[in-house]
């Protein structure tokens, strides 16, 4: 029971993380019909950046968090408009022509990181790696719980925003309908370079967090590619809501697969559960996607 | 030739088509009209199985057509054009028509051979080596025409082949849908100008909502009530 | 006035130079291994097998416009199969060329059928996930040795692998050139591409096409996935399963142009050219990735028709480096 309990609620803290990854992620789709293929290097580089800050000027790595967004944020900002001609234009095929493009955009991180700085793996820590918090029947690592407290409260503060503020509402109504929205006066490219630096800030700031939970090494992209595409594919591509859903439950398949089976067949669930996903319910689990 | 049953669909609630029951005999050339969203282009898709309908009937030469794939409707004579163009755009305007000859052309020569006198029949001859995205508007209403031609169809569906032409190009169109039905092609025309329509058919349906509130020769139609206050008058009061 | 009979013929060109051309270079590729060193022959039957590769994914991803990122699946059956038939089951080396093409394009066929019916981005991911769950199998099965790979009985004549290679290329472009660049078969292909649902309306059977273009598309992947592992005698999972396998074919065949008869080829030994140029000079080095990563992102921006359309390009691309500045600076809006 206690074994169960400490699976789950670990599940449930990995989950909190992806979620912030995949709710900008499916809004990109949602908006520019992108499918970023660098969501993984956006999670490297800013696991890197914590390092290298950490490292040249000191501190905890948490202070850098505003830092981190904001650079990140600048860094999306500036590369848009590459993002934007490869995904519109005479282009004849422009998502698939986005698809290739982010995938080169994470080629070309991923070698850039490794030929940088090798294969080494780092790691930084911060005032709450080693601590831990009890909670009546389970003590959790206090830095696992600080990372689902970032992602839900990132994750409040987004829906919020999304919900809540005018600007918000113009992004949904893009990534409901672009030509519509940009008849009712929505500046829709705008729209889209916000969508994209704001997704870049908020993963390269998971990045942050991912890189002090557990290491930091060039090819660790990868495998936030998979879970970013896992809980968009079943959240249902461009469906904001569902991703909290399909965030959740993969940090539980992950965790209980790994607990219960072998850790050697979570990545094989992953991509199972997402193939089948996608040929019985294209629109997500939920339906409710685009 | 064509013949449907209470054909009824409906999308996410709103009923598209609401028991249309319609009958086109062979040789014929019928006008399909209504306002916006009466479900011409919704009927249109029913007869060429790009969905089922909800209930009711499709019979193609006392053949029940309903939930066959398009290419097999397709290729039992059904032809139908895009009220939108939709050309191979990367493809010469000859292997475009050549595309729907593969229906009874084993080979690319065979193909092409037949393409190319369509392309004559209908005019574009001069172009076919041109590349698709090189072409006007006309010539690519004209192209739709060939492509769905190259198929060999005993009936054609047209949808707003007319939409966009200059007053000159809708006079050419009339005369080579005329030349069509010549060949011994029935015919179902949808469209908005009103003028073609008129000198063109001989039984014009009206649908609006859905449902068929008139079907008639069009000396009559033009002066039905109901049809001019569901479509006829609309269209006249905006045009002045 | 034309007839119609001289709209049918292809444009005049004299068949003598191409022909000269075409034995040249045929009898350049077989004398090969009689002229060059070891080492050139390994460098050559590398470009052959990846040029074989990149067309084998033009058919479904250029021809057809079905990007499948997860085509180093049939590449790793391939070798996997041919590798446990040869071991475990003892069968010749033809023998198992042969299943591996078949069982590949099997497959490819049998999962072709739902996961065709998916478009654009979709597509690309449910192909994306297969392969990857492909691979994950191969790492927990007891067969294929799990992560630590399978040796197969090493047979080294680089020869026999250089002729064994170009001869499956060969075919490969053989059958695309007939079948694709030649043949109705082809020509439904594009019509997919370019609008999938005018090309069902004129009476093109759009799922039975696209299924034998999947399963085409791997069986070459399959035999020469199976000539690698013999090759190469030791195969795992990251070597031959590996999701850069399907990222080169990819690259190679935007680098060369999609959907051209040429291109893959062109892609393949441009890419080979500038991996093994950089092995030469900086020895094993990751940095070839940032120069794959910056030519995909190139040819996405400014060359969307890959070298191809470059040299049947109309119009300048933006590939000044002052005229591209310009261009970004106008674009960035603060």
């Amino acid at each position: 029971m206690e074994l169960f309990l400490q699976t789950l609620i670990d599940g449930a803290l990995i989950g909190g993380l992806i979620i912030v990854v995949g709710v900008g992620f499916s809004l990109c789709f949602g908006v520019m019909h992108i499918v970023d293929f660098a969501v993984g290097e956006w999670v490297m580089l800013g696991a890197y950046t914590a390092y290298w800050l950490v490292r040249y000027l000191g501190q905890d790595p948490m202070i850098y968090l505003p830092l981190i967004f904001a650079l990140f944020f600048a860094a999306g900002w500036l590369i848009y408009p590459l993002i934007y001609r490869a995904v519109s234009g005479r282009r004849h095929h422009p998502a698939l022509m986005g698809l290739v493009f982010t995938f080169g955009l994470s080629t070309l991180a991923k070698g850039g990181a490794l030929s940088a700085w090798g294969y080494h793996v780092r790691s930084v820590s911060t005032w709450l790696s080693g601590q831990s918090v009890s909670l009546g029947v389970t003590t959790l690592p206090a830095l696992r719980l600080a990372g689902f407290v970032f992602g839900v409260l990132t994750t409040v503060l987004f829906m919020i925003f999304l919900y809540g503020t005018r600007l918000g509402v113009s992004i949904r109504a893009t990534a409901q309908d672009r030509e519509t929205a940009a008849l009712l006066g929505v500046d829709v490219r705008r729209v889209g370079a916000l969508v994209y630096a704001t997704y870049a800030g908020l993963t390269g700031m998971t990045g942050v967090l991912i890189g002090a939970l557990f290491s930091i090494h060039a090819a660790m992209g990868a495998k936030y590619v998979i879970f970013a595409f896992f809980v968009v594919v079943l959240a249902g591509m461009g469906y904001v809501p569902g991703v909290i859903v399909a965030g959740l439950l993969l940090g539980l398949i992950q965790s209980f697969v790994g607990v219960y089976i072998s850790g050697r067949y979570t990545l094989f669930a992953l991509f199972l559960l997402m193939y089948v996903s996608l040929l019985v319910a294209p629109r997500g689990i939920l339906r409710r996607g685009l | 030739m064509l013949e449907t049953q209470n054909l009824t669909k409906s999308f996410g609630g709103i009923l598209a088509l609401d028991g249309l029951s319609l009958t086109v005999s062979a040789g014929a050339i019928v006008g399909l009209i209504g306002p916006n969203g009466s479900g011409k282009t919704t009927f249109f898709n029913l007869v060429t199985g790009v969905y089922p309908p909800d209930r009711g009937q499709v019979r193609f030469r006392g053949r029940v057509i309903t939930g066959l794939r398009p290419h097999r409707i397709a290729r039992l004579g059904i032809g139908r054009t895009f009220q939108i163009p939709a050309p191979f755009v990367k493809m010469t305007v000859l292997d475009n028509v050549a595309v729907g000859a593969f229906v009874h052309a084993g080979t690319m020569t065979a193909a092409r051979r037949s393409a190319a006198e369509i392309l004559e029949f209908v005019g574009l001859a001069a172009k076919a080596r041109e590349p698709v995205s090189q072409v006007t508007l006309e010539d690519r209403k004209r192209l739709e025409l060939a492509r769905a031609l190259a198929t060999r169809p005993e009936l054609l569906l047209l949808d707003e082949v007319m939409a966009g032409l200059n007053p000159a190009e809708v006079r050419a169109a009339v005369e080579l849908i005329r030349a069509i039905r010549a060949r011994g092609i029935t015919i179902v025309v949808v469209e908005h100008v009103m003028d073609a329509i008129l000198s063109l058919c001989e039984r014009i349906v009206v649908l609006d909502g859905g449902r068929k509130i008139a079907e008639d020769v069009p000396e009559r139609i033009v002066t039905d009530e109901a049809v001019i206050r569901a479509y006829l008058g609309e269209r006249r009061r905006a045009a002045h | 006035m034309t007839t119609p009979a001289a709209e049918v013929q292809s444009p005049a060109r004299s068949a003598a130079p191409r022909l000269t051309l075409g034995a040249l270079l045929a009898a350049a590729l077989l004398l090969l291994p009689f002229t060059v060193s070891s080492f050139w022959i390994r460098i050559a039957t590398e470009v052959l097998l990846w040029a074989g590769l990149a067309q084998s994914w033009n058919i479904i991803g250029g021809y057809t416009g079905y990007l499948s990122f997860g085509h180093g699946a049939f590449f790793g059956l391939g070798a996997y199969v041919t590798g446990i038939g040869m071991t475990v089951l003892g069968w010749p080396f033809a023998a198992g060329l042969v299943v591996s093409g078949v069982l590949a394009a099997a497959l490819a066929a049998a999962i072709g059928y739902p996961t065709l019916r998916l478009r654009g981005a979709y597509f690309a991911i449910a192909t994306w996930a297969f392969g990857e769950m492909l691979r994950q199998v191969a790492t927990v099965l007891e067969v294929t040795g799990g992560a630590f790979g399978m040796r197969l009985p090493a047979f080294l004549n680089l020869p026999f692998f250089y002729y064994v290679t170009l001869g499956t290329s060969a075919l490969v472009y053989l059958t695309t050139y007939l079948l694709l660049e030649r043949s109705p078969f082809g020509y439904k292909l594009l019509a997919i591409r370019e609008h999938e649902e005018a090309a069902e309306m004129v009476g093109v059977n759009t799922v039975a096409v696209k299924v034998n273009a999947f399963a085409l598309s791997a069986f070459f992947p399959g035999v020469l996935g199976g000539i690698y592992a013999y090759w190469l005698t030791y195969i795992h999972p990251d070597s031959v399963l590996g999701g850069i396998i399907t990222d080169l074919m990819v690259v190679m065949v935007f680098l060369g142009g999609m959907g051209t008869f040429w291109g893959p080829l062109l892609g393949a030994f441009l890419v080979q050219l500038v991996s093994r140029s950089l092995w030469l000079v900086w020895g094993e080095s990751t940095l070839y990735l940032v120069i794959i990563g910056a030519a995909i992102c190139v040819v996405v921006l400014f060359m969307p028709g890959g070298i191809v359309g470059l040299l049947e390009g109309r119009r300048a691309p933006l590939l000044a480096p002052r005229a591209a500045w310009r261009w970004w600076r106008e674009r960035v809006r603060w």
